[in-house]
């Protein structure tokens, strides 16, 4: 039988692990070439709400909290290497051919478009976990010191209690379909930059019909088969791996990152006071475990 | 992103089939063989000359003649369309000594590939006789010559037969709209120049979609802008951002 057992309810322990969730935080930048085009992102997130449940059976599971991506620049770079409006018959031939052609217009190199999606949000839709504490032994204390010591300084041996995810999924990224029209005239700004200042706008617009829809024109590029929203989601979350990139984070950081809870060890029971030194007691063998009541932590007085 | 085209595409608004540029071409036919002599013009200077050699054994059914490779100021290439019989470098300036061939049912092309144009161009037969020599001229178009007119500038333009003076014809090009796909202009429309002027008189077009001048009679033709349409009114401004001092803060600004 335990010596010491400390229960906390369901709400206490909501109550925990939102300061773990409000604790967590994820920035990655990366950026890759795919022939035809190149993009590269820079994201930082965290996350909001969702659902935690306890069960009999020892776990945890948590459910439909936010991913917010609090930051996400894409850029898309389409590479366009002697890319060129076709010509189109200047001379006539007589025989219905033609036999001098238009110039055309072309276009080299890559055009960049800069898209703020900061504001999206994934999910994570399932992460199950049990209890798992660990003994830590702070690097920073001294060989000599006894604990007293340590606590003086700051130094303490600690127990932590955290959660030790079993499995987690996150979905893709929620991309709206309104980012169709802001890729489009993201990329249609950036070709209009590049029209001299003396070019008319008649002139503009007729290159632009030769062009086409711009739509079409970056789905060509980019060999887009279904929707850009699809499309986008599953670049920055399968092809660039942002997705498995954050289930990893979030694994890590809820098994060894941010203790659900932790307290000292040896652990004071009475404050120094007059003179006299505190009393602290060793705490051994500590589990901690789950009902769908509560979580009740027990340990044994050490010597 | 680089962008190359040439500007004046898009500046020079009206043609004159006397005074070629990049949007305007003219064929001719030499039906009898024989040695020809051809001057280019820019304007009223002689700028350069050629020869075409006219042959009923040549495989050559037509030449692309390059007037802007005779101007010094442009750097293109006069070549005949299998590139065979030119004896002209393949890129810069033609020279005097350049030669064409060309079967006598074959067609010459004059046409400018780059540069501001201006260019007209004569050609007569090598020969001694003074009659023989002013064979073409595409200041005055005749007989079975062509020109070519592309424009690009949507409005209404009026086109004049100067040397007949009869006559006058309406052109309407519409203005360009982003469709379904890609824009492409139609096939060419022709027109007719005849005693009784240009038939037909109206005609209606899209942007760099070509008329073609059949010059029946003795013709110098000349398209002149009446009329600019510049879109619908609510169409976007093109209008580059550039670049722009970032505004300061009104607190900045009162620290200042």
């Amino acid at each position: 039988m335990s010596h010491i057992t400390i229960a906390a309810s369901a709400k206490a322990f909501q109550q925990l692990f939102n300061e773990v969730e409000n604790n967590f935080s994820f920035s990655k930048s990366d950026t890759a070439n795919f022939g035809p085009f190149s993009a590269s992102y820079s994201v930082s997130v965290h996350l909001s709400g969702g659902n935690l449940q306890l069960n009999n059976d020892n776990t945890i599971e948590l459910q439909d909290v936010d991913i917010v991506f609090g930051t996400l620049d894409f850029k898309l770079c389409l590479d366009l290497p002697g890319f060129c409006i076709p010509s189109f018959c200047l001379v006539p031939d007589p025989w219905n051919g033609c036999l001098v052609g238009f110039p055309g217009f072309c276009i080299g190199g890559p055009i960049c478009a800069d898209l703020n999606l900061s504001g999206l949000t994934s999910q994570i839709t399932d992460l199950k976990a049990s209890l798992a504490p660990k003994y830590y032994i702070d690097p920073a204390r001294l060989p000599g010191w006894t604990d007293l010591d340590a606590e003086i300084n700051g130094h303490s041996n600690q127990w932590q209690i955290y959660i030790d995810p079993v499995l987690v999924n996150v979905a893709l990224i929620d991309v709206p379909a309104t980012i169709d029209n802001i890729l489009v005239n993201a990329i249609k700004n950036a070709i209009d930059n590049l029209f001299p200042s003396w070019l008319p706008g008649w002139a503009v617009d007729i290159i632009m019909a030769f062009l086409g829809p711009v739509v079409n024109l970056i789905t060509d590029l980019l060999g887009i088969t279904t929707s850009i929203a699809e499309w986008l989601s599953n670049l920055l979350g399968n092809v660039f791996g942002l997705v498995s990139l954050l289930e990893t984070a979030l694994a890590d950081y809820f098994a060894s990152k941010y203790p659900l809870y932790q307290f000292e060890d040896p652990f004071p029971i009475l404050q120094a006071s007059g003179g006299l030194i505190p009393v602290k007691i060793p705490i051994r063998n500590l589990t901690a475990t789950i009902d769908s009541q509560e979580m009740i932590v027990q340990a044994n007085v050490g010597a | 992103m680089k962008m190359t085209f040439d500007q004046n595409l898009f500046t020079q608004i009206g043609l004159d089939s006397g005074s070629l540029t990049m949007l305007g071409g003219v064929t001719h036919r030499f039906l009898e063989p024989g040695q020809y002599r051809g001057v280019v013009y820019r304007g009223k200077d002689s700028i350069g000359g050629f020869y075409v050699n006219v042959d009923k054994n040549s495989p050559v059914a037509q030449a692309n003649i390059d007037l802007a490779a005779f101007d010094s100021n442009a750097s293109t290439s006069a070549t005949n369309t299998s590139g065979s019989s030119c004896s002209c470098p393949g890129t810069g300036s033609a020279t005097t000594d350049t030669r064409f061939e060309l079967n006598p049912r074959g067609y010459a092309v004059f046409h400018v590939s780059a540069g501001a144009g201006g260019y007209a161009v004569r050609v007569g037969r090598a020969a001694e006789d003074p009659k023989q020599q002013n064979q073409f001229d595409s200041r005055e178009l005749k007989g079975e010559d062509i020109f070519s007119a592309v424009i690009l500038r949507p409005g209404t333009y009026s086109a004049t037969n100067a040397v007949s003076g009869k006559g006058k014809g309406k052109i309407t090009v519409g203005y360009p709209k982003i469709g379904k796909t890609a824009y492409r202009p139609p096939s060419p429309v022709k027109v007719k120049c005849s005693d009784r002027g240009f038939e037909p008189e109206k005609v209606e077009i899209q942007p760099g979609q070509a008329v073609l001048f059949h010059t029946g009679v003795p013709s110098r033709i000349t398209l002149e802008l009446v009329k600019a349409d510049d879109g619908p009114s609510d169409r976007p401004e093109h209008v580059r951002p550039g670049w722009k001092k970032a505004a300061l803060s009104e607190k900045k600004k009162k620290k200042a």
